[in-house]
């Protein structure tokens, strides 16, 4: 039985590092920790002061409609394996500033009765689990426009991967709010965006 | 209740339903190995620098026991390597659980993404049954080799 346990880990190896070797979606064997870029004030309240805007419910977004996702719709969940630029990451004060200006679309990636049991004032909820089922609401979001994701905490991944698969979706601005939830509730706030 | 673990056509039953739900599981994670990494990077059990190595590694081991399986080669091999594997699985999903992880599940690749839940456990823990009773009677009807 131990030849035969052998054999088959062996045959697995084989077959797994040579394919990993040949195939176009082939890992590194050792992985990087995600990268996390601080975004300065500058860099993103610039890029909201463009000329173009539209009213979604009560934010204002800024930039043209998107049109091509609905063409690549198939490809979507392929399309965004791709990690390599890393998560843009804004803070608790530029998370209140872009509310208090009405600016931006927050997305909530959690589960539906997380979300429901509170959220960011304004949020929407896209939970990554189910983002293929919001593909056309996400269609109704100019690609162009300031998203911004958040999960329960930095610990949760689901913000992080609904980023990825927005980025497939040709969404050019789509920042991280790492804290999430928790770091908004910590800091005292409640689901209006004022402190208790 | 013991003849029951040995018959011959309730061996092949365990043997289709294991090796066709390894095979399937497999299928998806090789073709986008990058999305399970970041299924098991959720986890927060493995460490950073395996985690790309159990990623590429892992999923052939699974089609490679399930095709043993569905074929009836080196069975009481393979039951014995899939039971490892559905403990560990079991293991992974309760702690993440206990932890309140919010997160994919991992199981079948990210195009079947499913949260973390204790029904995930009972099926893997179902499943671990069937491949321990697998290992310890591994005959049975229609299997190519004998063991």
């Amino acid at each position: 039985m131990l030849r035969e346990l052998g054999g088959i880990l062996l045959l697995s190896i084989v077959l797994a590092f040579s394919y990993n070797a040949f195939s176009t979606h082939g890992l590194p064997l050792m992985r990087k920790e995600t990268k996390k870029v601080v975004t300065s004030d500058s860099t993103l309240f610039q890029q909201l002061s463009l000329p173009q805007t539209k009213q979604i419910d009560t934010t204002t977004v800024v930039a043209p409609l998107h049109k091509h996702a609905m063409e690549h719709r198939d490809s979507i969940a392929k399309a965004f394996t791709k990690k390599d630029n890393g998560y843009s990451v804004i803070s608790l004060d530029q998370v209140k500033r872009l509310l208090k200006e009405k600016r931006g679309v927050f997305v909530d990636a959690r589960e539906p009765d997380e979300f429901d049991a509170g959220h960011l004032p304004g949020a929407i909820n896209i939970p990554y689990l189910e983002s293929e089922n919001h593909f056309n609401q996400m269609m109704q979001i100019p690609q162009d426009t300031l998203i911004v994701v958040y999960c329960s905490s930095s610990e949760c991944p689901l913000g992080r991967d609904l980023i990825d698969f927005m980025r497939g979706m040709d969404f050019k601005k789509v920042m991280l709010y790492d804290e999430g939830w928790e770091g908004w509730t910590k800091a005292g706030m409640d689901k209006k965006g004022a402190l208790k | 209740m013991n003849r029951l673990a040995q018959n011959g056509y309730v061996t092949l039953i365990s043997r289709c339903l294991i090796g066709i739900v390894f095979v399937l599981a497999a299928m998806e994670k090789i073709s986008l190995p990058d999305e399970f990494a970041v299924s098991l990077q959720a986890y927060q059990i493995v460490p950073m620098q395996a985690i790309n190595v159990i990623a590429i590694f892992l999923p052939w081991l699974e089609l490679v026991c399930g095709i043993f399986l569905l074929a009836g080669i080196c069975v009481r091999s393979s039951a014995a390597i899939v039971s490892l594997m559905l403990a560990a699985f079991v293991a992974g999903i309760s702690v993440a659980l206990s932890r309140h992880l919010n997160i994919d599940c991992g199981c079948f690749g990210s195009a079947h993404a499913s949260p973390i839940g204790w029904q995930r456990v009972v099926e893997d823990g179902g499943l671990f049954i069937l491949a321990v009773n697998l290992w310890a009677h591994p005959k049975s009807v229609f299997a190519m080799g004998n063991s």
